[in-house]
């Protein structure tokens, strides 16, 4: 199997710059786990694409390594928080013991 | 639910507590909180593919990604194309925000347990204490890894109603 600095490599080769180095999973044989930020350019396009990232995926894969990918997607995350904010606003009560409540208490 | 609403409880105790924690402390409990988030995600999940389908409950949880985004899926897709011919427009609706679920509780599983196996398995990776009462553990905000507890029950909630809406 490849090490998590072959790993590495082989995903800059494709293109993908993972957060920090591929994690070996301790639940599957042959299979890493990669941190992944997803940025967007100017007309709203991910970088890297999923296109990409299958790519460097199936790449591995013909290798004999599985790799899952953990998305650190800014633009969802926030997303989420205006949501949250906006159900928040239009269903106080019945968002108040769940959403806010759990915001509040962080 | 009761379970992994505990689980989430204890999480968030946990990371009230790393924030307070000494120096040398807080890494560990810091650690150990990103853990427990992890749980109360794989327990909500587990109880969903449980009520299922019964055998489900046994699968290894590094499947279920996997399960989901297969055989749920599929099942999905044969229900939507029944439902479609029979004009059933509602339930059309419903299967295609079931499958977004889907695809965000993949998401979410994938990353709870990145984090967790990096809390529990890389140690010298220290958690990043940036500000005063937030930490981040590879780039994984502990608010983030707080919100998944209500995330997952939401998706959870969408896919059951139309599993059981189709399987009734």
């Amino acid at each position: 199997m490849l090490s998590g600095v072959e790993v590495l490599h082989e995903l800059e080769e494709k293109g993908l710059r993972p957060v920090g180095l591929p994690i070996e999973n301790p639940d599957k044989p042959n299979s890493y786990l990669i941190f992944l930020k997803r940025t967007y350019d100017k007309d709203g396009n991910a970088v890297p694409s999923k296109r990409k990232t299958d790519i460097a995926i199936k790449h591995l894969a013909d290798k004999g390594v599985a790799v899952n990918v953990a998305l650190l997607d800014d633009k969802a995350s926030d997303l989420d928080k205006a949501v949250a904010a906006l159900l928040a606003a239009k269903f106080p009560a019945s968002v108040q013991s769940s959403v806010v409540s759990l915001e509040n208490s962080e | 639910m009761a379970i992994s609403e505990d689980m989430h409880r204890v999480a968030h105790h946990l990371q009230k507590t790393a924030v307070a924690a000494a120096v040398n402390e807080r890494d560990s409990y810091a650690r150990s909180c990103y853990n427990r988030y992890y749980y109360s995600v794989f327990l909500q999940c587990r109880e969903m593919l449980s009520d299922m389908d019964s055998s489900w409950s046994r699968m290894p949880h590094a499947s279920y990604p996997d399960l989901l985004g297969g055989k749920v899926r599929r099942a999905f897709r044969t229900e939507r194309i029944r439902a479609s011919k029979s004009g059933d427009k509602d339930l059309v609706k419903l299967i295609d925000r079931a499958c977004r679920s889907i695809a965000e509780l993949q998401k979410i599983i994938v990353t709870a347990n990145s984090t967790r196996v990096v809390a529990d398995y890389e140690p010298e990776e220290k958690v990043d204490f940036v500000v005063a009462d937030r930490f981040s553990l590879r780039s994984i905000n502990v608010t983030e890894a707080h919100g998944w507890t209500i995330s997952v029950q939401t998706h959870c909630r969408t896919i059951l109603n139309v599993w059981r809406q189709s399987n009734a």
